[in-house]
């Protein structure tokens, strides 16, 4: 019942239970300066705080001579607020990969549309216009420029018929036969100085063929 | 007991601190402290948001936290402040069971002693909060630390750090300094003598906020000042 008069706790109790918080204060400030790797340090305080709240609830607050439907008042508060942190905790934790695969996704329809768009263009233009449309279409345009500048990937301008160094040290001369193997398998080689990034992408062989059309203007 | 029946003698008998509604002390005793455990739950519900604004903001700026926090928080402060807590917890603990076997002469020094502590830490809080105004490790837009370019603001954001500090111990401390206020509240009506063995409701429920306000520190200070 409610801590009624007749339900005294022994004086000693309360000083048994101050000591235990002194030295889980000793302990939570311990193992900060021993430093331990930043998850296991903040799971061993929240640790600590955990026990010492219960200390606290239990004993102070009188929670273990009280009624139990205060107790359970109090336990459904730890409930609700870990429902709170889960379910804000999973959707914070995710947005991450949410960007990732909502950018994959435009960049696939965008190189959907410039495939439709090369299709539907392809008697009336010329093969080096054709290149140029996919060029920006297909999204080559955000990693290679024209000008000459690093960007994430080597630049177009005279790329055709350069000799590059490759990581695994190997050099070769960019041909046809390996433009097209950078497009289908872009982690198949990796000029040297630059990082696996490039992502597969859905380009046919018409469109292979006018992208090197116009790589090869690029002087 | 009937109220028909109770006559001139019941009312003489009739606890002077009973409200007319309640059949007993007891009775009021247990609807005042479930509406205080109700209160008290919806206070960690409140900083439930707060404490959940840290993680993901920690969340977010993981580097932010353990250089600003290191640089500019002082643990050993806030150990300090960690005892005078606990210890007032004590005493406050300790008025109550006085005030429940009566024991007047006990009750007013605890209480004091409580209320000292509580001004210990208010004291300690106000150092820490001018230095860091001084330094100009404000929250948000009134940040004025080092200067900042556009991309350190967006990337670093150290402000954010100093809203979720500043936010965290500043409605912490107002429930400390609402504690002081109650607690004095307690001392003013037990030199009068009206708190006693048939009325110690009041300073239970105190201290029941009293220990949540500890309760809340407890986490408080580990999450801010020991982020290594």
């Amino acid at each position: 019942m409610s801590g009624h008069e007749h339900e005294h706790m022994p004086l000693k109790t309360y000083f048994i239970i101050y000591g235990a918080l002194l030295c889980l204060t000793v302990v939570t400030v311990g193992v900060s300066v021993i430093g331990l790797p930043s998850t296991l340090s903040i799971v061993v305080a929240m640790c600590v705080a955990a026990v010492k709240g219960v200390l606290v609830a239990t004993w102070f607050m009188h929670l273990k001579y009280d009624r139990k439907f205060n107790v359970f008042i109090f336990v459904a508060s730890f409930w609700f607020m870990a429902v709170f942190f889960i379910f804000t905790m999973t959707d914070i934790s995710s947005r991450g990969d949410i960007l990732a695969v909502t950018g994959n996704f435009e960049q696939r329809m965008d190189a959907a549309v410039a495939s439709q768009a090369f299709e539907a263009a392809s008697g009336d233009m010329s093969p080096e216009e054709l290149g140029q449309m996919l060029y920006s279409g297909k999204g080559c345009v955000g990693c290679h420029s024209l000008d000459g500048t690093k960007r994430v990937g080597p630049t177009f301008k005279g790329l055709y018929g350069r000799e590059e160094v490759m990581t695994d040290g190997t050099k070769l001369t960019v041909d046809d036969a390996y433009i097209k193997e950078s497009i289908l398998q872009p982690q198949a080689k990796i000029v040297e100085g630059y990082a696996p990034l490039m992502q597969e992408l859905d380009v046919s062989e018409d469109e292979i063929a006018a992208l090197t059309t116009y790589i090869k203007t690029l002087k | 007991m009937n109220a028909n029946e109770g006559g001139a003698a019941a009312n003489a008998d009739r606890n002077p601190y009973l409200a007319h509604h309640f059949m007993d002390k007891f009775q009021q005793d247990d609807a005042v402290k479930m509406g205080m455990w109700l209160f008290l739950v919806q206070e960690l519900l409140f900083f439930g948001g707060l404490f959940m604004a840290y993680i993901s903001m920690r969340f977010y700026y993981p580097e932010t936290f353990l250089q600003e926090a290191m640089a500019h928080l002082d643990w050993r402060l806030g150990a300090i402040n960690t005892i005078a807590l606990l210890t007032s917890s004590l005493t406050m603990a300790l008025a109550v069971r006085a005030a429940q076997q009566g024991k007047q002469k006990q009750l007013v020094p605890l209480l004091a002693v409580t209320a000292v502590l509580a001004v210990v830490f208010m004291g300690i809080k106000y150092f820490e909060y001018s230095h860091k105004i001084h330094d100009g490790l404000m929250p948000g837009i009134f940040y004025a630390g080092e200067s900042l370019s556009a991309v350190e603001a967006v990337n670093h954001a150290p402000q954010i750090f100093f809203s979720v500090y500043f936010m965290m111990t500043g409605v912490h401390g107002l429930h400390v300094l609402i504690g002081i206020g109650l607690i004095g509240y307690l001392m003013w009506r037990a030199t009068k003598g009206e708190l006693n063995e048939d009325n110690y409701s009041f300073v239970d429920n105190v201290g029941l906020y009293w220990h949540l306000v500890d309760l809340i520190w407890i986490f408080l200070f580990p999450l801010l000042y020991l982020v290594k």
